[in-house]
């Protein structure tokens, strides 16, 4: 009797918590018929159990039985697309921690090498595994919401008008370009993150380069940092969906303009000229160049991004 | 296993998966068990294993095809499936699509007559 629970108990603990109590009634039913069959209605011996459950097959397969059609994190549909997306993503992050580390290291030699190496290794291990989590977690969702190719058939009927367009040859969104702006991406944040204090402007005095003077108040940059790295993340994310649907579609050139509109929204509430992150202790003639000066880059950027996104998209969706 | 046996058993497989969804339907216009339907099939020349006939039943139910009922007047309590309304009109428009596979394959190859190509 003991095999039996164990049996039963290594099938149900595979299936859904709402169709085990059934289930098991069901497997003790059939194991107990199995029996009779075999044996009449005498008591088997253990012996005989265990060729009626060696018949039965492994508790697994008969639990795949009846699971029915299998569950993925990140099914067939995906998978490959899953696989190159990560690899990009990583091979980026990798690149990118390389550059901004080797730049910080440039500027403030480490100690010795092997803290230099133990800082190198733990920040890309680090942001390694960020990189998988956050793709990973990214279609695993969109595994759960995948339409079923089935059921969506049934829904609606499909025509030929429906396939899509090639993309012409602007509108295809080659993966060395999010690849390099992630880079850049990240070379920023580690930088703004780990040596904030390299942003800075030289001045001269007695002939000599003086000093650096940070660009930003530390102190406040810290406090900011979590909106910075949002924005940072903000355009990351934007990178991922290119690389995603690697054309210019409509949906992604508006996704790309309501991110870069909150980008720019978060752009000028942190770093408007005047705002309380600006180093009082700049030159004073840079004091109001700078800020101005990057805003109005770093919004001109976005906005020409905007635009040429939008009209490749629409000369790709145009083109019937 | 020889790789034509791989092959062979992959699609008997495939075969087997429909033809056992009609040889059940068609057993079930009285209600039966599980254990009893494997033995019932069996007889008739169509076995099928328990471990996947089980599910199969629950499957067919949850599509509505089957009704059950456990039945816990008996020493161990067991669970009857019969057609349901819905299964009965079912199963009479796949009889139909049976028969139209069964003269097709009849036409193209003789299923019934003596094999030309020879048996392996």
């Amino acid at each position: 009797m003991d095999l039996i629970n164990r049996y039963v108990y290594d099938v149900t603990r595979r299936l859904p918590e709402r169709q085990r109590g059934e289930i098991e009634k069901e497997v003790r039913g059939l194991v107990a018929d199995m029996l009779v069959e075999r044996y009449g209605d005498r008591d088997a011996s253990k012996a005989e159990l265990e060729a009626v459950l060696i018949e039965l097959g492994s508790p697994a397969s008969l639990a795949d039985n009846y699971r029915g059609s299998r569950r993925y994190l990140i099914g067939p549909d995906y998978f490959d697309r899953y696989v190159s997306v990560l690899k990009i993503v990583a091979g980026a992050v990798f690149l990118g921690i390389s550059v901004a580390l080797a730049v910080s290291y440039a500027v403030n030699p480490p100690e010795s090498l092997i803290t230099a190496f133990t800082r190198y290794f733990s920040s890309i291990v680090g942001a390694l595994l960020q990189v998988f989590a956050w793709v990973t977690g990214g279609f695993a969702i969109a595994e759960y919401n995948r339409e079923d190719a089935g059921k969506a058939a049934t829904q609606e009927t499909w025509s030929v008008a429906k396939l899509p367009e090639l993309p012409g040859r602007a509108a295809v969104i080659k993966p060395i370009d999010p690849l390099i702006n992630i880079g850049f991406n990240v070379v920023f944040i580690a930088i703004l993150n780990f040596a904030p204090e390299l942003f800075g402007s030289m001045s001269i005095s007695d002939g000599q380069l003086s000093n650096l003077v940070p660009l930003f108040r530390l102190d406040i940059l810290r406090s900011t940092l979590p909106i910075i790295n949002v924005l940072f993340a903000l355009s990351i994310l934007k990178e991922v969906g290119k690389l995603y649907i690697g054309k210019w579609t409509m949906g992604l050139a508006l996704g790309n303009i309501v991110l870069n509109a909150s980008v720019l929204v978060l752009v000028a509430l942190v770093f408007h000229p005047g705002a309380a992150i600006w180093n009082p202790d700049m030159m004073p003639v840079l004091q109001d160049i700078i800020p101005r000066f990057f805003v109005f880059a770093y919004g001109l950027g976005l906005v020409v991004d905007s635009i040429v996104s939008f009209f490749k998209a629409a000369k790709s969706t145009k083109s019937v | 296993m020889s790789k034509t046996d791989e092959v062979v058993d992959g699609i008997l497989q495939e075969l087997r998966r429909g033809v056992t969804i009609l040889g059940v339907l068609s057993q079930l216009h009285k209600p039966e068990y599980g254990y009893s339907l494997v033995t019932v099939l069996a007889e008739g020349g169509l076995s099928v294993d328990a471990s996947s006939l089980y599910p199969l039943l629950r499957r067919l139910e949850a599509q509505g095809l089957l009704q059950s009922e456990w039945d816990t007047n008996e020493a161990r309590p067991r669970k009857y499936y019969s057609l349901s309304p819905l299964g009965r009109e079912a199963y009479a428009r796949l009889c139909g699509e049976w028969e139209a596979i069964v003269s097709a394959m009849e036409r193209f190859s003789p299923v019934k007559g003596e094999h030309e190509s020879g048996s392996y």
